[in-house]
């Protein structure tokens, strides 16, 4: 346990990566689309896709975190174990950061009729129709998924190699193209619309969590067995 | 006394290449280590299975009684400063001593101070920026503050100057005798830190080929100095490991030989004799001239 605290401390020294790089982007992104939407005041409502900037950073976070930290915990004398425990705790507790920001903006925005200019930056509708618990829900599992995505990749890497990302890329490539064929020529396309359009987002989000589980196991796996 | 490392027939391969090959050796508690050879003869390799950071290909390791590998009991009494260790790419001085608090159970938040200052390190900078010398005091001060039951240094003077390798040697012994810990050292610097090593382990191309304590290790060879012709004709016959002529006198470095009666005989023929360079004798031992290389090993 005492271990699993020195891997929180190691990422939390860290300030700049866990939480001053992403309220930077989430923010200036938010401030120059509210400028923007002052500047066309009394318009349509506005719609920007700013949010997305931090979904990508948390994606990033993690295919970052293992290149950045690996080495040096198992240079100190961390367990795999307690690495992996650890930096997965970080990645829960940013994403649960990010989520309870990002429902909070979104009532605001709410409440002050999009900050008083109809912008839609954290407010959608669609992602925000369910209940507070639903689109508190739809928010952390989106992250979770973005993080440990990105987890995977980067444990994959420490594991394998670049040899090994550039077999692992190419095999993801081809099975990509081979589903798109195969749903191209089955017509399967329009079921799979139609199976977005009849679930709620909350619900389509359901979906992430055994991916995001089987990135947990998978991440966990690679790293037991990588190398400084 | 008890064993620190226990070490039987290890094997490392990197396909086709042996980086370590069939070695076995056992290590004692509260003892400092020389761990010498020539560079890639398998000095970190070695080291990085002995603190989990790689995996044997086959054979059999103990560190404190039991597998090393993912035993959290086992590495937190485990400090392995290397020459190449990594670090966060936003830490400063200060993030690496405030994590090393936190992760090593002996760490001495006092001494870790002490050294900063001696080695002047500025506490803010970031790592990225410091110079190679002040990199390897970082590493050095928390080799020596975590005060790790088994604390390792693999090349841990690299760029370091005089002065502070120095500073870095005296308090080592200071804090070793106050805190008795099982020291491994990894050096080229040989004749810096003989006078601290205890017994003397040397690699050469994955093999262990000298496993002996410091001072019959010394005993093994011994200088001659004394007018040409005289040396010469005490050379005939014996094992030669170094020799340097200087104007009409030629200093040589011999190996006894079985019954001892060497240091007799030179001193009849009017020679002068000195204790040996560890250097000399291990750079004589790795050099593959020594046809009793595996004599000595034994």
């Amino acid at each position: 346990m005492n271990n699993i605290t020195g891997v929180l401390k190691l990422h939390y020294r860290d300030k700049w990566s866990w939480i001053y790089i992403p309220a930077i982007i989430l923010f200036s992104s938010f401030a120059v689309n509210l400028i923007v939407s002052f500047l066309f005041m009394n318009q349509e409502d506005m719609y920007t896709g700013g949010i997305t900037s931090i979904v990508i950073y948390v994606f990033v976070a993690g295919i970052m975190v293992v290149g950045k930290t690996f080495s040096f915990a198992i240079g100190m004398s961390i367990r795999r174990i307690d690495y992996y425990i650890g930096t997965a705790i970080i990645g829960i507790i940013s994403s649960a950061l990010f989520t309870s920001l990002i429902f909070l903006f979104a009532q605001l925005e709410k409440v002050t009729d999009g900050w008083g200019t109809k912008l839609h930056f954290f407010h959608f509708s669609y992602i925000n129709d369910g209940a507070l618990i639903e689109q508190f829900t739809l928010y952390l599992i989106l992250f979770l998924n973005m993080f440990f995505l990105g987890f995977i990749i980067s444990s994959f890497a420490r594991r394998f190699g670049y040899k090994g990302m550039f077999i692992g890329a190419l095999v993801t490539l081809l099975l990509g193209s081979l589903a798109i064929f195969l749903l191209h020529h089955f017509e399967v396309w329009g079921s799979i619309f139609s199976w977005f359009a009849n679930h709620t987002a909350v619900q389509i989000a359901y979906w992430l969590v055994p991916l995001t589980l089987l990135y947990l196991l998978g991440s966990y796996r690679m790293l037991r067995r990588a190398v400084v | 006394m008890k064993n620190v490392i226990e070490v039987t027939q290890l094997n490392k391969s990197y396909g086709k290449f042996n980086a370590i090959h069939d070695t076995s050796f056992t290590m004692q508690a509260n003892k400092i280590y020389g761990l010498l050879g020539r560079n890639g003869a398998g000095k970190t390799t070695l080291m990085k299975m002995i603190t989990a950071q790689i995996f044997p290909t086959s054979g059999d390791l103990k560190v404190f009684g039991d597998n090393p590998y993912e035993n959290a009991n086992i590495l937190s009494k485990i400090c392995f400063i290397k020459e190449s260790q990594k670090y966060p790419d936003h830490y400063s001085i200060l993030d690496v001593l405030e994590v090393s608090k936190s992760i090593f159970p002996n760490w001495d938040v006092n001494f870790s101070r002490l050294l900063i200052e001696d080695f002047k390190l500025p506490l803010k900078r970031k790592i990225k920026k410091l110079s190679r010398g002040m990199l390897s005091a970082v590493g050095i001060v928390i080799g020596l503050a975590s005060r790790a039951p088994l604390t390792i240094f693999d090349e841990p003077y690299l760029g370091l100057d005089a002065v502070s390798r120095g500073l870095f040697y005296d308090r080592l012994m200071e804090d070793y005798v106050e805190h008795p810990r099982t020291v491994i050292l990894s050096t080229h610097l040989i004749d810096e830190v003989s006078n601290l090593l205890e017994h003397i382990l040397v690699i050469d191309n994955g093999k262990l080929i000298l496993d002996q304590d410091a001072e019959e290790l010394r005993g093994k060879a011994f200088t001659v100095t004394g007018q040409t012709s005289k040396v010469e004709a005490f050379l005939i016959g014996k094992e030669t490991v170094y020799r340097e002529p200087f104007g009409g006198l030629l200093s040589a470095t011999v190996m006894c030989s079985q019954h001892g009666t060497d240091q007799k005989q030179a001193a009849a023929s009017g020679l002068e004799i000195s204790p040996v360079s560890l250097q000399q004798l291990i750079v004589h031992l790795t050099s593959g001239k020594s046809e009793q290389k595996g004599a000595i090993a034994e």
